[in-house]
């Protein structure tokens, strides 16, 4: 038989063409917004008359009201706290609840998606709480704690990468007289990379997106955390005045993610694939 | 292996001196193992043993006296002789006392487990003596163990992690429910707080006002909740089988441009979509501009819902299709060409095999969606903020969601007693679906046919 050379139909493209336009026209809206001279939002134009950068330059040179550049290092320095200490914790526990059995364990997992279950809001007033009561209030080290402690919670996903990796693999490694932690460094970390690019791309990228715990435990203003900071840039009475500002704030912080999770697409696809197709 | 030790085992843990160590272990930890030599790990359990009595002697106990009352003495002014000025004398701060009481049970807890630990290492002393094997505890044995049960000490820190940062936090939440911790009248430091059974349980379901607002904003979150997971999970489906399918070119530039959507901070978006759809955003610029009227696609009482559902589904669709990229591509292609010999057409083999396929695959994944979507504070916070207000609703608007009315009423009214009753039932909900989902699932109970 002949080989056809597929060609998927036209109706595919064009769908796939429509969702893409549609999917992208408020980030490129956003993205023109930054550019913007007038930073007005109550003009009618989709392309921007006239460009110019200086709401880019004014986040990093007028930082009376709002000061741009000490939010980026804060949430700098939570996210790689964060990341540095989730990362360690959610793939210790999810490799542990992988490849060891153990009395117990069915017990834990079950235990740990129940209390995923309630509200994340819930435990955060309680954890203001606690926080009180450690005197560790309105500082960055706790929000670095809060985020990464739980972490061991979500370990499904890792879970489900070490879960494809056959247990065999471990059995022959024993058998060559290695240890758990020497096979676990050894053998299996090197091949986990997607994995754990996944989780301290994820960690990394949390604290930056998190809004709620930072508000609630952040009250010093130069202790804010983009999310924040943004957040109150656009808040009803400030949206018309600082709004090209706000644009542009906006770009600065989502273009390095983006960029960030474009470059490791593979992994990020990999990771979350493999984690849930083991289901 | 040798069979000389095969009779010496059941005669050393039957005698009289195994059994009087197991005696003593279960009386006071650590007393066993002395009792049969060994000196370092039973000088390690006993101090441990003491610390504990030591620690519930001084504080516990007492932290656990006023975990019962929650504090009795209120603060109150009291005149300072020498000055003759009334100072506020301060009182017992109820809720510091109920964080201390969980804390105290938790570490209680603990010890209990140590205490079983320590039983279970000392049979297993009595079995090695009995076999004459060393059991002397080394650094190196030490390690060893530490090794093989490597679960445990993996384990441990995330296990201590999640207990004071996530356990904790919940059980004290949960008990909140069953207070009265509210504004205006008991709220520490100025006033005390006092356990009242299911009071405020009673209070959402048949106060008034509260009661009206709690059963429609439930009404509300289910239908978004099933809305925005099934428009979602489906949505991403079609396009993650479009974007894969044969023949499609540019797979990884469309990819891309979801990536794009997936990777940009989610209040961004939010924030963002919120002044796309502003009265005077660029949407309604543009309908003016062609003589159309304006929407008021964030503050009327029904376009807003749809509203909203919309931009919950534009925001949950890249990550949903990142997600099922990989799932439909491990479908087999033999079961298509078989389909396709035995006749089946494009419909029939969509629903014969990808999608109970994706189902079977997905269905933990359709789970923790349902379960964000329901709890998906974002969205409504930053679009709406919960708008447009209706008269008579407690502390909560149209578009709120359980989860955001919670937000109201614990940072705006402070009725913290409701908004921990209503974490709890937002609690029994989602877990009263997922267990159920679970359960049957095929994809959970046949976990160990996948290793």
């Amino acid at each position: 038989m002949q080989k056809k050379l597929i060609k998927a139909p036209v109706g595919t493209y064009i769908f796939i063409i429509t969702m893409a336009v549609v999917w992208s026209i408020p980030m490129v809206w956003i993205l023109f917004a930054s550019f913007r001279a007038d930073g007005s939002l109550v003009s009618s134009d989709f392309f921007p008359r006239e460009i110019s950068f200086r709401h880019f330059i004014s986040l990093f040179t007028d930082t009376s009201t709002y000061n741009y550049p000490k939010w980026v290092l804060n949430t700098l320095y939570v996210s790689i706290g964060t990341c540095i200490l989730s990362t360690f914790l959610r793939i210790l526990t999810a490799y542990a609840l992988s490849k060891a059995r153990f009395r117990g364990r069915k017990a834990i997992m079950k235990f740990s998606l129940i209390i995923g279950m309630f509200p994340g809001f819930m435990a955060m007033i309680a954890v203001y709480m606690l926080l009180s009561v450690l005197k560790m209030l309105d500082t960055l080290e706790a929000l670095i704690l809060v985020y990464s402690a739980g972490a061991g919670l979500s370990f499904f996903l890792p879970k489900g990468f070490f879960d494809t990796i056959n247990i065999s693999l471990n059995e022959a490694a024993k058998i060559d007289g290695a240890g758990n932690f020497t096979t676990f460094i050894k053998i299996i970390l090197p091949l986990s990379k997607p994995i754990l690019v996944y989780t301290v791309l994820i960690t990394f990228a949390g604290p930056w997106m998190d809004f709620l715990l930072a508000k609630l435990i952040i009250s010093s203003n130069d202790k804010f955390t983009i999310a924040m900071g943004l957040t109150l840039m656009s808040t009803e009475s400030n949206i018309n005045q600082y709004f090209g500002k706000f644009a542009a704030g906006s770009v600065l912080i989502a273009v390095p993610i983006v960029i960030l999770y474009a470059s490791l697409q593979k992994y990020i696809t990999g990771g979350l694939s493999a984690g849930a197709t083991k289901g | 292996m040798s069979t000389e030790t095969k009779p010496l085992q059941p005669v050393f843990t039957r005698s009289p001196k195994a059994r009087l160590s197991l005696k003593l272990g279960k009386c006071f930890m650590g007393a066993g193992h002395f009792a049969v030599g060994q000196f370092v790990k039973g000088a390690l359990f006993s101090i441990a043993e003491i610390a504990f009595i030591l620690f519930m002697v001084f504080v516990g106990g007492g932290a656990l006296v006023k975990f019962v009352t929650l504090g009795d003495k209120a603060a109150e002014l009291v005149k300072n002789p020498a000055t003759g000025m009334f100072e506020l004398m301060e009182g017992d701060h109820s809720i510091f006392y109920m964080i201390y009481g969980i804390a105290v049970l938790i570490i209680a807890a603990l010890f209990v487990l140590l205490f079983i630990y320590s039983l279970s290492d000392l049979k297993k002393c009595h079995e090695l003596m009995a076999k004459n094997l060393n059991v002397k505890f080394t650094v190196k044995s030490a390690l060893k163990a530490a090794d093989e049960k490597f679960y445990a000490t993996m384990l441990f820190l995330p296990a201590l992690g999640a207990i004071f940062f996530s356990v904790l936090p919940l059980i004290f939440m949960v008990l909140l429910a069953f207070t009265n911790y509210s504004h205006p009248n008991h709220l520490p430091p100025a006033s005390l707080v006092d356990w009242t059974g299911f009071s405020s349980f009673v209070k959402l379901f048949t106060l008034e006002s509260v009661s009206g607002t709690f059963f429609s904003v439930l009404l509300w979150t289910v239908v978004w909740a099933v809305t925005t997971t099934v428009l979602g999970f489906f949505g991403g489906l079609v396009l993650a089988l479009a974007i894969e399918k044969k023949g499609v070119k540019l797979k990884k530039l469309w990819r891309l441009v979801f990536l794009v959507n997936f990777a940009v901070p989610q209040f961004v978006s939010l924030l963002v979509m919120r002044y796309f759809l502003y009265t005077f955003g660029p949407v309604n610029n543009f309908l003016s501009a062609v003589n159309l009227p304006t929407v008021n696609f964030l503050s009327h009482p029904v376009i807003s819902k749809i509203v909203v559902i919309g931009v919950a589904v534009w925001c949950g669709i890249p990550a949903n299709m990142l997600l099922l990229v990989g799932v439909v591509n491990n479908i087999p292609d033999e079961l298509y060409e078989a389909a396709k010999i035995d006749g089946a057409n494009k419909v029939r083999s969509f629903v014969s095999i990808t999608l109970p396929y994706v189902m079977f695959m997905s269905v933990p994944v359709l789970v923790g969606l349902f379960i964000s979507n329901f709890n998906n504070f974002g969205v409504i916070f930053f679009l709406t903020r919960g708008g447009p207000a209706l008269q008579g609703m407690y502390y909560a608007g149209k578009t709120d969601l359980l989860i955001n009315w919670l937000y109201n009423l614990t940072m705006d009214a402070k009725q913290y007693d409701i908004a921990s009753a209503i974490g709890i039932i937002i609690f029994l909900v989602s877990a009263a679906i997922s267990l159920t989902v679970y359960a049957v699932s095929p994809s959970y109970r046949s976990e160990e046919q996948f290793q």
